[in-house]
């Protein structure tokens, strides 16, 4: 089932986008029902698709131990997929039944192909949360 | 034939060569045309936009036509501007008669105003298709 | 007996040879690539089922074959021998190529070129390893890193040589994670790969108007062979950006690229027969490939370096490994390795417009070589 420009709309991520834009990246997104103990994507294996949390709660594994929680909706999940290391750094596993929308690597860089103004917004937003994570990480390092 | 020999016999050489250079040569006046061409859109956008403004500044605005405005519509005065008329017609009177006599004064809101009286009791039916005004 | 006997005769468990199992093999292998590890399943699936069904042993003369007139896998292929399916795959390219990166950097139309020297220098190997000329042209297109220019240009120089070019051109295309890397690491610095690139201007929508009518004329003015794919590529992008016939553009891109996709692909590999692939000229192809994209990378890269020699605004050399035609493949290639090296490097819309303009810089090599060879 195509995804609604309704749905993805009102998504942090997706704040600034026109609605040719939206509409554009609502076409390449794909639905999934997820089960409560399915894995989303495992740590170490290459990163080829990312996911956004709809509904549900998610916990992504990390190594020495480390886990966190994430059930926000419009939470992205899998930012490897478009940045280094490429692999997945983490496990996410949903804790409960939910749902999400997922993008593969392809496909992203179709749409980047087919509009390099949503290519460009796009790339800024992640170059933004990417920074986040690092100064997070770093953070969590000291 | 092989080797270096085939490819000088094959005119190998002199393929690649001017294939290299004819598609670099190529390559290179597109990407010079294509720098210009945001001069060439900026020029283009500039003349359209000048000749908007001519027309523009050409154009006289156009004179309103001054229409009058409908008086809204108040039952009191419907009553009042319809009272005499009726007494021109006689105690009982026909309705199309009522009708063309308003429009012939030029009341507004004719057909409203004796539909109103109608409705609020004013104008009532008094048999035979007649009717009479009671106050 | 006889009736029965007969049938058992006609089925492929009789005629199957060791040739055929192998071809099977390699069409399975395609097929786990395409699903398993999703190395652009766009085309090595249709390829990988098209090399199954092609190799199934059939009773010649029974018009089932490709090769057979009036079977409808003949048929099918009709589309490939005359150049029809590739000019609409660029027709579909076109309605989803944006221009805009290439249009606000021009410079980097330059690196698309020198990518496309691949392509020359294994025309000269080709002919040293003893191929006719035209054979070698249909070989060094590989290097464009292009699987509908090249069979294009092979259905029109050497269709004999269709399916191992074919099969050639796109086995390198899903290895570019696995070819490109490596040359991108060996050929630069540290210190180069951590070169930024300056923020991309906005480009208006006039600009990206006037480029498909630009392009088309001077692409096509100079190498007048590279029309039936030219032309399509502009024709496809400019009603993409004149937003006025929306659901042409839409169904270029989608609908009949897809289709055009689905058919070259299948019939192509079904074309891959064993008596016709499994031959020594197609290892050489193979090696010829590999060539061809290794140069093409190389040169790419090479050309960035020797252009910082003369610019005063550094370029990063890794986009010119994205010269190569496989869109998005090598760009994404490019913005990875750049991320590696430096994880503030946001390259890739810088990659998409070498990209962009290696699509080109192939087809204009194509109609070079066809003039040449005709």
């Amino acid at each position: 089932m195509p995804v609604e420009v309704q749905t993805i709309e009102p998504l942090a991520f997706f704040q600034g986008l026109s609605y040719v834009e939206l509409e554009q990246f609502a076409s390449s997104l794909k639905p999934r029902s997820v089960k409560k103990g399915e894995v989303l994507l495992r740590q170490g294996t290459p990163a080829m698709t990312f996911f956004i949390i709809l509904s549900g709660t998610f916990t992504v594994s990390l190594e020495k131990g480390r886990s966190y929680a994430l059930d926000e909706k419009g939470t992205v999940i899998g930012w490897s997929t478009v940045i280094a290391p490429f692999e997945y750094t983490g496990t996410a596993m949903a804790e409960t039944d939910g749902e999400v929308l997922s993008i593969s690597s392809n496909d992203f860089f179709q749409l980047i192909q087919n509009n390099n103004a949503l290519g460009k917004k796009i790339m800024q937003k992640i170059q933004k949360i990417a920074s986040e994570r690092r100064a997070l990480s770093s953070k969590e390092e000291r | 034939m092989y080797g270096l020999e085939a490819i000088s016999a094959q005119n190998g050489w002199v393929m690649a060569v001017a294939g290299a250079l004819i598609v670099m040569a190529g390559l290179t006046i597109l990407s010079l045309v294509i720098s210009q061409l945001h001069k060439i859109a900026a020029f283009l956008e500039k003349r359209v936009e000048k000749r908007s403004e001519k027309k523009q500044a050409v154009k006289t605005a156009p004179k309103e036509a001054v229409v009058p405005k409908p008086p809204a519509f108040d039952i009191d005065e419907a009553q009042a501007r319809l009272k005499p008329l009726v007494a021109e017609l006689g105690e009982s009177f026909d309705l199309t008669n009522l009708y063309e006599l308003a429009n012939s004064g030029e009341l507004p809101h004719v057909h409203l105003s004796i539909r109103s009286l109608r409705e609020s009791g004013v104008i009532v039916p008094a048999g035979d298709g007649r009717f009479v005004w009671r106050d | 007996m006889d009736l029965l006997i007969q049938f058992l005769s006609n089925t492929g468990y009789y005629l199957v040879d060791f040739r055929n199992i192998i071809m099977l093999l390699v069409g399975s292998l395609f097929l786990y690539l395409a699903i398993a590890k999703e190395y652009e399943p766009l085309l090595l699936l249709p390829i990988g089922f098209g090399i199954l069904v092609g190799n199934i042993p059939f009773f010649k003369g029974f018009g089932l074959g490709i090769y057979e007139p009036n079977s409808v896998l003949h048929y099918l292929y009709f589309g490939v021998t005359t150049g029809v399916y590739p000019s609409i795959v660029f027709l579909g390219l076109g309605a989803m190529t944006d221009f805009s990166s290439l249009l606000a950097m021009p410079r980097l139309m330059l690196l698309g070129a020198a990518a496309q020297m691949g392509i020359y220098f294994t025309l000269i190997s080709a002919l040293a390893l003893g191929f006719l000329p035209k054979e070698a042209g249909s070989i060094a297109i590989i290097g464009g890193a292009d699987g509908p220019t090249s069979i294009f240009l092979t259905a029109k120089l050497a269709p004999h040589l269709i399916g191992p070019i074919a099969i050639a051109a796109y086995s390198y295309m899903a290895l570019i994670p696995i070819i490109q890397p490596p040359i991108m690491r060996l050929l630069t610095t540290q210190k180069e790969r951590r070169i930024h690139m300056p923020e991309m201007r906005d480009v208006s929508r006039v600009e990206k108007l006037l480029f498909p009518a630009a392009g088309l004329l001077l692409c096509c003015f100079l190498a007048p062979a590279s029309i039936p794919l030219l032309g399509p590529f502009f024709f496809g992008n400019l009603m993409k950006e004149s937003g006025v016939v929306d659901r042409l553009a839409q169904t270029a891109r989608t609908a009949i690229i897809d289709t055009a996709t689905i058919f070259l692909g299948f019939t192509v590999g079904a074309s891959t027969q064993a008596d016709v692939f499994l031959t020594p000229k197609s290892v050489s192809i193979f090696f010829l490939g590999a060539v061809a994209f290794s140069i093409a990378t190389a040169s790419g890269v090479l050309f960035g370096k020797i252009m910082n020699l003369f610019m005063k605004q550094k370029i990063n050399p890794l986009l010119g490994a994205a010269g190569v035609s496989a869109v998005p493949g090598s760009a994404r290639e490019v913005h990875q390795v750049g991320l590696k090296s430096d994880p503030t490097n946001y390259l890739l819309m810088h990659a998409m417009a070498c990209n962009s303009s290696g699509v080109i810089g192939s087809a204009i090599c194509a109609g070079i070589l066809w003039s040449f060879l005709l």
